[in-house]
């Protein structure tokens, strides 16, 4: 599963990720990171076994932890089965079915966007 | 030999046989081109894509008092107005003028098909028989008086595929290119492609009757630049958009190129003899195109590779010795859905066949714009004495030749002359201010190099000396020879010259 973390910035100094990884033990994997005069925000993805622990240690530093079911969103009735996000996608995530309608296999998105904006319709959201 | 009319009278008497282009790939390869003809009347084909080349002229009926309309807008998107008093035409690409590149005509348009209310602001001058300066209202399609659609190009046969070459992400009409090659985009429907179908217009012209966004609709004749000689012929076409589907319809935004509308049309081919027939055998692995470079910012982009329709709809292809994914902007699923309902309407006796009253034309291809001034390109400004040097020199000696020969810029160029590098004043300063004076030119020279090429116009190097901000550029040839230099002060002598 991914989270989505914001970390204040009052804490924004400390070596936040590694602690969690040391302290939990759970595989992280850092999907995105920004980090900036107001705090931070990173999402990583989790063993589905790991989440809990993994979302209270964040918590322990007074970040905001939440979990993002669905990273990438596709609105069924906007989508036209073009196909055009299916090369713009660095993870394969958009792949045609054999109806020849979209599959999404959201699990392998890392919310690069870089669908959102090549979709003409308008059809694709990231992050919800 | 079938007619029109003998097609139509299976029409009415409900046993017509109609396939769509697909099916009739695999009727033609198993019964022969003679065989088909017997057998099939009608051929449907179909296309889903983005055709900026379209919109709808409207009559808006008449005020109360009247108005001479000179400007108009639905919903902040201007319409043209130099028509009768309250008539207009809305192109699909204009732009919102308060939500620029997110908004547009094509939105205006699926919105009205949908059945909401856009709002109108019109203005005009005031004159004896039109007193009125100022209208602002809501209004339907309904309301209006005629909305037609009418496309002044639409339906190419085929299209050019896109990728890019440069180092950063290009946002075209082609949909988002990645970097380096990273990904390819096409458009067209290859095998259903209305006009591949019927390539030398044998059964189809003006007045054919057409399937337009879910109404009947005709070709009006050839679109825009027809270009039939080169495989790139394309069609002008009409329908009413108060009997038009959102199914069939629909807005686009390219990301930081602006509005486009996917426009559904289907044509049906009568097959009225064997050539036709044979024609409509036609496979994605029958129609080429280029892979072009939209990395290069010019009419004519260079062509990577010749590819076919077959090899783009499989998902990947070779570049460069690597696999890089494709995909489509027009919807190949909506196209065959388009076939399918056009087939479905001629098999229930809803949809008859007109003959066509003129061909289109067979000849012609489209010309370049006619510019009144050639522009300046980089080879007849640049200067043509340029000291190059080598990787491995000193940077001692390079400094010599630096101060002896008055220059900023030196290329470094490699055994074949090709371009490797550039090195400059700066990087010599830097290099003694580091005590490296000793190290050889390959130690500090810039090896990503940004330069011009002989053709490009001069706006193109003022561009790169602004972007990356920096003070010259060589000028290379096709194979990286550098044969010129281009610096910030050549521009200026330009700019003080008035050109």
């Amino acid at each position: 599963m991914k989270l989505m973390i914001e970390v204040p910035k009052s804490v924004i100094r400390n070596p936040i990720i590694s602690e969690v990884v040391l302290n939990t033990k759970a595989k992280l994997n850092i999907e995105k990171a920004k980090i900036d005069h107001d705090g931070g925000q990173v999402i990583v993805s989790v063993e589905d076994e790991d989440v809990e622990r993994v979302v209270s240690a964040f918590k322990k530093w007074g970040a905001r932890v939440k979990k993002i079911k669905h990273p990438v969103v596709m609105d069924d009735n906007a989508c036209i089965s073009c196909g055009a996000c299916i090369s713009v996608c660095p993870t394969d995530v958009f792949s045609f079915d054999d109806d020849g309608n979209i599959r999404v296999e959201e699990e392998k998105c890392i919310m690069c966007e870089l669908c959102v904006y090549m979709c003409p319709v308008d059809a694709l959201n990231v992050l919800e | 030999m079938k007619t029109i009319e003998e097609i139509n009278e299976k029409i009415r008497d409900g046993n017509v046989n109609v396939v769509d282009a697909l099916e009739m790939c695999d009727i033609v390869e198993e019964l022969g081109a003679e065989e088909a003809a017997k057998e099939v009347d009608v051929v449907t084909t179909g296309t889903f894509g983005a055709m900026c080349s379209s919109g709808m002229f409207f009559n808006l009926g008449h005020a109360d008092p009247p108005i001479k309309i000179s400007r108009m807008w639905l919903n902040d998107v201007e319409a043209y107005a130099g028509l009768a008093a309250v008539d207009g035409y809305l192109g699909v690409t204009q732009l919102s003028e308060t939500k620029g590149l997110e908004y547009g005509g094509g939105h205006v348009i699926e919105e009205l098909v949908e059945g909401k209310s856009v709002e109108l602001r019109a203005e005009g001058f005031g004159t004896d028989c039109y007193p009125s300066r100022k209208v602002t209202t809501e209004i339907t399609l309904a309301d209006m008086n005629q909305t037609v659609m009418l496309n002044p190009r639409n339906s190419y046969q085929r299209y050019n595929a896109a990728t890019n070459s440069t180092e950063r992400i290009l946002y075209t009409y082609m949909g988002t290119l990645l970097p380096d090659y990273g990904n390819i985009t096409y458009s067209g429907a290859g095998a259903l492609s209305p006009l591949y179908n019927d390539p030398n217009f044998d059964a189809i012209g003006i007045g054919t009757r057409i399937f337009l966004c879910g109404a009947k609709g005709y070709i009006i004749g050839e679109g825009t630049q027809h270009d039939p000689e080169n495989n790139f012929a394309t069609l002008m076409v009409k329908g009413d958009l108060k009997e038009m589907s959102t199914e069939f319809l629909r807005a686009a935004v390219f990301t930081r190129y602006g509005i486009s509308l996917y426009v559904g049309i289907g044509v049906p081919i009568p097959v009225l003899n064997e050539k036709i027939a044979a024609n409509c055998g036609v496979r994605d692995c029958d129609i080429e195109t280029n892979v072009l470079d939209y990395g290069i910012g010019r009419r004519k982009r260079p062509i990577l590779r010749k590819v076919t329709y077959e090899e783009l709809k499989s998902g990947s292809i070779e570049l460069f010795g690597r696999e890089v994914k494709c995909s489509s902007l027009s919807s190949i699923k909506k196209a065959e859905e388009i076939a399918k309902l056009l087939a479905k309407w001629i098999k229930k006796g809803e949809f008859l066949l007109t003959p066509a009253v003129e061909p289109l034309p067979r000849k012609g291809s489209a010309k370049p714009m006619k510019l009144a001034r050639r522009k300046k390109r980089a080879s007849q400004i640049m200067s043509r004495q340029v000291v190059v040097v080598r990787p491995y020199e000193s940077i001692r000696d390079v400094a010599k030749n630096l101060i002896k020969g008055g220059f900023n810029h030196l290329p470094v160029v490699s055994e074949d002359d090709k371009l490797v590098g550039i090195i400059t004043s700066w990087d010599i300063s830097k290099a003694v201010a580091n005590g490296l004076v000793d190290g050889k030119v390959e130690d500090i020279m810039t090896t990503k190099v940004v330069c011009a090429f002989e053709d490009d116009p001069i706006e193109t190097v003022a561009h790169k000396l602004k972007k990356y901000k920096i003070s010259a550029v060589p000028v290379v040839d096709s194979e990286r020879h550098v044969i010129g230099m281009i610096t910030s002060e050549d521009m200026s002598k330009l700019l003080a010259k008035g050109e």
